[in-house]
């Protein structure tokens, strides 16, 4: 029977690596991801898991290094924060086009400069092209599951794409959580061992990576863009068959009294823990609204989005990164393209918020629907508003 | 399986091609030519990680290969980490048990571009950590494939595009970085230069640096007529001038004791191996004068290293 | 993986860019890029200079490469196609193949006419016996006047075709100037013998000694033979042309050494004077000297320009004979019809004559005189008028030429016997072909890295000596299948089949490289159409 167990989430997460098994551990650095490479390191050390684990010399090795390892059928994994994931921007996209199945664990920081090592979600959405399959985490559990699941969805011969589990630097990764870890056996039952198709093999010698001229390029991405689509429905059965094994379920979008309610926020990661205190907290008060928490990033969840507010008149996008001199929060401008054509829509209003570990505030989130229904009736001369900056 | 074999002078070579026909590398290309040996000696039981360069694009235009052994390009600078991490794979993969194959040899190829500037940082992580791979770096003096830009092993007063001879300039200003002694403050077993001119010699590095346990590294002289701007005829020529002259010395360093391949009496002057060249024509009488006495002291002190009487 | 058309759609990619199809390059063909290809040379396209200069044009590289590998009795197999007696060339002839071998530009020429000597030699000591001859299977019967070597390498050749020879010899012993004209410390009479018997008149040759033919003759036996071949050779000695000339006590070159040789009396004077500068000079010098005179030449240009064998007049000079050059006699002075001196003037040298050589021109006013009791004149040879006029019109009779060594006369008597032939087989005389251009492989065409210097063998004893000194040839424009070729082109274009290399035009980009690392001078590169 699994154990319930008061974790920091980086050592938790490191634990469902444990389980999973993994051959090859590429690890660099970086603030606030360390806890979850050092734990790595000491569970090798110890010998619970049998691993090879590279101290590789940068980030971008270390994703390089994945790769490697990945093309031999092993199962690789590597974690990465902010500038890290930015050094590695390029290996990011060859491991998607190359169809690895590489898992990354992504503590969200804000990007330098100036220098910040606090979470916000600027390097997340600075890798939205690169073609990995990415999910968001809200608390120490959901990481520890989704961590597991990645590895499945990834080597899953219909999907073959690297996933990133996003989580919240510092505000997951250093908090110790309940969190139960669940039994070798049972996630033995529920994650089988890798069998990369087409592997690195002097028995089956192939070329891996040729080079694309102009007149095929388009074909290979368009089977890559097919393939990033194909795998929503293996990501949804695979959350299903986690639910029938460890009882705990995982949807695209999840709600907390979002499905009905007549004005919704909607955010991702972290925040949305502290959100559903703040809806109780209105509802409470009589007030209609709800909270959708986006989970699948990539691929985006058109279907489910739209549903998801068919019935709303407002729907209130929190941002925690901004494109800068464009539309504001990306996640904003997503949701605003995937409703354009739908002719029965709600207003959206975007705010960009808890910048470099700036909290916010069960309150504040009140202050942030509040004055999200105030623009949606008045309008507003700004394309978004960042809030809680000292004016 | 017996490879059928050719002899040469009481050499035996494999007939078996590894890197086949039809591959679009220049006419007379020594670098194609270095990489053909250097895959003989290598067999069929390995797998190769490539850099980006006139290899990977002469030899892997979609859907084609010349390659007839496992191979994998990902990007420029980080082929000792793919490398690296091929390794660790297949570590674990057969001590777990879920790859029956035995050893196999994993080689990083790279030009001098991917190795000695962009690719140097992956390269040192790989020769600390201490890989069981071999890196050849296939040096032809400049970043041949984006149309022969400098890069640090490009030879003092070479013109290229972005070293170009001009009013207030006479070339390459700096001396070539010295990538074998860089590999070598490592602490890895085997360190070696080669060049296709001399094939046995070459191909047996090959095969040492393959069986080094650990981290091994060759630097290969890959001679180009396109950059270079020589004869293709001549590409096995100029090779061993650049030993005889001692601008590209042969020579091994195991476990830090260095080892020359070929005895040479006494240089030959360097003009005989720049005349043939035409990114060395703009040089002075002058300029050559400071190359050899240059020339002329390094390879002293690699006789000196290698134990080798002046006399 | 590809549609029919070749054209691959976005359901066609496996993975990301994934080729499955190990080495299929191959499908592209860069042969298209080539503006040149290299050929390998046939072994009839190229000659080397060691046969070019050889007066016979033997395959050299031929059987020196089978000497190499000390399969000897093959490489005197090879040698009998155009010259039936190696044992002889190899000791008298001039080695022009040496003077020309390429190898003398990186150490020492191979030493090829030792080489020759020494399988001519083998050949009589084991007693092997000609390959594929066709004893007397022919009904046509040949005749051939004069026994010297261009008649008997006409006869061998004839012979060897099956053809029944006659060979009528005006003296009582056969060879020409091979048996009277060059002395026995040079050419052993029993070697010559020998060699004459083992290869030439086994083939069932007859010979007819003590028979001169002249016109009478020749009229007589014309009906019994189906040709005639007239192979005489120059007889005469040319005349000095001076007063005194006839006196006693001189004599030319030819009747002295023709004396010696069929072992006559000849009387020798105690300062013998010999005149001229070619072989006969220096062997009648140096027979005179062998028989205890004091012995002085006299050439009219200088050492340079003397047409004797350079090692000939060397060992004459260390034996000890005198050579006086620029020196040319105007008179000889005689007292009681007997020679007692010779007039001469000094010589200097003027712009080329018609040899090619400096033309001797006298200095006025520096005659002077020499005392001797024997002159001997040696100045050349020329032929002998036997015959008149008519038989040139007769198709049945081939008229020799005269030759300046034995090895062209060989050279002549065998083109001889394949004008005969073609007479006898198509009723008339077929003009030899010019034979087509052949790449002449020089010293620049090598590639001397592959080269290292190695002593020349001084002696060639025995097999192993003899293949070693062979394996210093360089084998010019052979392919010896070295493998440089296959081993340094970059794309793989070179093909080993059965036991020798082929161009894959295919894939061949037209480099070159091959052709500069063939060591020998194999390869050669032509241009595209």
């Amino acid at each position: 029977m699994a154990q319930r167990v008061g974790m920091e989430v980086s050592l938790a997460i490191a634990e469902a690596v444990k389980l999973a098994n993994a051959d090859v551990v590429a690890a660099y650095p970086i603030t606030p991801q360390t806890h979850i490479v050092e734990h790595l390191a000491a569970l090798v050390a110890d010998g619970e898991l049998d691993a090879a684990y590279i101290p590789v010399e940068s980030e971008h090795s270390a994703m390089s290094a994945c790769l490697g390892a990945a093309a031999t059928g092993a199962r690789a994994f590597t974690a990465t924060a902010g500038q890290g994931l930015e050094l590695m921007h390029e290996v990011l996209y060859v491991a998607s086009g190359m169809r690895l199945p590489i898992v990354m664990a992504v503590a969200n920081r804000a990007l330098s400069s100036p220098l910040s090592i606090w979470g916000d979600h600027s390097d997340v959405m600075a890798v939205r092209d690169t073609g990995w399959i990415q999910i968001f985490v809200e608390n120490g559990q959901q990481a520890v599951d989704n961590v597991l699941c990645a590895f499945r969805i990834a080597e899953d011969h219909r999907v073959l794409l690297p996933v990133m589990v996003h989580l919240d630097g510092f505000h997951l990764t250093h908090v110790i959580e309940p969190i139960f870890i669940p039994d070798q056996d049972e996630v033995d039952k529920f994650l089988p061992p890798i069998q990369y198709p087409m592997p690195l093999d002097p028995a089956k010698p192939m070329t891996m990576g040729a080079f694309n001229p102009p007149d095929i390029y388009s074909e290979t991405k368009k089977a890559q863009q097919e393939s990033l689509i194909a795998s929503k429905k293996v990501i949804f059965e695979c959350w299903d068959e986690f639910n029938s094994v460890f009882g705990r379920q995982y949807s695209p979008i999840e709600f907390h009294h979002g499905e009905e309610a007549k004005v919704l926020l909607l955010t991702m990661g972290s925040f949305s823990e502290t959100a559903m205190d703040t809806i109780d907290r209105m509802r409470a008060e009589g007030r209609d609204v709800g909270l959708i928490r986006l989970r699948l990033w990539r691929p985006f969840p058109f279907e489910e989005l739209r549903q998801a507010v068919r019935n709303a008149e407002v729907l209130i996008v929190l941002d925690r990164a901004v494109s800068f001199g464009g539309p504001g929060g990306p996640v904003c401008s997503e949701i605003r393209s995937a409703l354009y054509n739908v002719d029965k829509k709600p207003k959206i209003v975007g705010f960009v918020g808890g910048l470099g570990g700036r909290d916010i505030s069960a309150a504040g989130f009140e202050e942030i629907i509040n004055r999200g229904i105030e623009i949606s009736q008045a309008g507003s001369d700004q394309e978004f508003e960042m809030y809680g900056v000292r004016e | 399986m017996m490879d059928n074999i050719i002899t040469i002078d009481e050499r035996s070579v494999t007939e078996e091609e590894y890197f086949v026909s039809g591959h679009r590398a220049c006419v007379g290309c020594g670098e194609a030519l270095a990489v053909r040996l250097a895959c003989k000696a290598l067999g069929s039981n390995v797998i190769i990680a490539n850099a980006t360069g006139c290899m990977e694009v002469v030899s892997t235009q979609y859907p084609h290969t010349a390659w007839r052994v496992p191979w994998i390009h990902t990007l420029f600078e980080n082929t000792a980490a793919v490398a690296s991490g091929i390794e660790a794979g297949l570590k674990m993969l057969h001590r777990k048990g879920r790859r029956k194959d035995k050893k196999v040899y994993i080689v990083a190829m790279a030009g001098d571009g991917g190795t000695s500037d962009i690719g140097i940082q992956a390269l040192s992580g790989a020769l600390e950590r201490g890989h069981d791979l071999l890196y050849i770096c296939f040096d032809n003096e400049a970043y041949m494939n984006t149309g022969v830009q400098r890069s640090s092993a490009t030879p003092f007063g070479a013109a290229t595009t972005t070293s170009p001879v001009g009013r207030e300039s006479m070339g390459q200003y700096t001396w070539k970085k010295n990538l074998p002694a860089i590999a070598a403050a490592h602490d890895i077993h085997y360190v070696a230069t080669a060049c296709p001119s001399y094939p046995f010699d070459l191909m047996d590095k090959v095969v040492k640096g393959k069986e080094t346990k650990g981290p091994a590294f060759i630097q290969i002289l890959s001679v180009c007529p396109t950059g270079w701007r020589c004869s293709p005829e001549l590409t096995i020529q100029i090779g061993r001038l650049a030993v005889e002259t001692g601008m590209f010395p042969l020579y091994e360093i195991e476990d830090g004791e260095y080892k020359l391949s070929v005895k040479l009496p006494e240089l030959k002057p360097l003009q005989e191996y720049f005349s043939l060249q035409g990114r060395f024509r703009h040089l002075s009488e002058e300029a050559v004068g400071e190359i050899q006495a240059r020339v002329n002291r390094d390879y002293s002190k690699l006789m000196e290293m290698a134990g080798i009487d002046k006399n | 993986m590809t549609k029919a058309e070749g054209i691959l759609t976005w359901r066609d990619i496996e993975l990301g860019s994934i080729v499955t199809e190990a080495g299929n390059s191959i499908q592209y063909l860069t042969g298209d890029w080539k503006s040149q290809r290299p050929i390998y040379f046939k072994d009839t396209e190229t000659i080397s200079p060691c046969e070019m200069h050889c007066p016979i044009n033997q395959n050299i590289r031929k059987w020196l490469s089978l000497t190499q590998e000390e399969k000897l009795q093959e490489a005197w197999e090879a040698i009998l196609e155009k010259n039936p007696l190696p044992a002889v060339i190899g000791r008298v002839c001039p080695h022009f193949c040496e003077n020309n071998c390429n190898r003398k530009d990186l150490d020492e020429p191979v030493a090829t006419k030792a080489i020759e000597q020494f399988l001519g030699d083998e050949a009589l000591k084991r007693k092997w016996s000609l390959p594929g001859r066709e004893i007397q299977s022919k009904a046509q019967k040949i005749a051939v006047i004069g026994s010297g070597p261009a008649g008997l390498s006409c006869a061998y050749q004839l012979g060897r075709e099956g053809y029944k020879v006659t060979i009528f010899e005006e003296f009582p012993v056969i060879g020409g100037m091979l048996g009277v004209g060059i002395p026995e410390y040079r050419l052993p009479r029993n070697i010559l013998m020998d060699e004459i018997e083992s290869n030439i008149l086994s083939l069932g040759i007859e010979v007819e000694k003590n028979v001169r033919v002249d016109n009478t003759v020749l009229k007589e036996i014309l009906p019994k033979f189906d040709a005639i071949y007239i192979a005489t050779g120059a007889q005469k000695s040319v005349r000095l042309n001076i007063e005194g000339e006839d006196a006693q006590g001189v004599i030319s070159g030819l009747d002295f050494l023709k004396k010696i040789n069929l072992g006559q009396a000849v009387e020798i004077g105690k300062e013998v004077i010999v005149v001229g500068g070619g072989n006969t000079a220096i062997d009648a010098a140096h027979s005179a000297l062998n028989l205890g005179a004091r012995v002085t030449i006299f050439y009219r240009r200088s050492k340079k320009e003397m047409p004797a064998i350079e090692s000939e007049v060397e060992e004459a000079e260390k034996a000890g004979v005198n050579i006086q050059v620029l020196t040319n006699p105007v008179k000889i002075l005689t007292q009681n019809g007997r020679v007692v001196g010779v007039e001469c003037v000094r010589m200097r040298l003027g712009e080329e004559d018609e040899s090619g050589r400096a033309r001797p021109i006298p200095i006025e006013n520096s005659n002077f005189n020499v005392e001797t009791d024997m002159l001997i004149s040696a100045i050349g040879e020329e032929i002998r008028a036997d015959f008149d006029n008519s038989i040139e019109q007769n198709q049945k009779i081939l008229i020799g030429e005269t030759w300046g060594t034995v090895a062209a006369a060989i050279k002549g008597g065998g083109e001889a016997a394949k004008q005969i032939l073609s007479y006898l087989t198509a009723g008339k005389r077929i003009p030899l072909a010019e034979g087509e251009q052949r790449k002449v492989i020089e010293f620049k065409d090598l590639n001397l890295y592959y080269f290292d210097p190695i002593a020349r063998q001084s002696r060639i004893n025995d097999a192993q000596a003899a293949a070693k000194e062979a394996d210093r040839c360089f084998d010019c424009g052979t392919c010896t299948v070295c493998g440089n070729c296959w081993l340094f082109c970059p794309d793989s274009s070179v093909i080993k089949t059965n036991n020798e290399f082929q161009f894959n035009y295919d894939y061949c980009k037209g480099c070159g490289i091959c052709a500069v690392e063939c060591p020998r001078g194999a390869i050669y590169i032509k241009e595209e159409e």
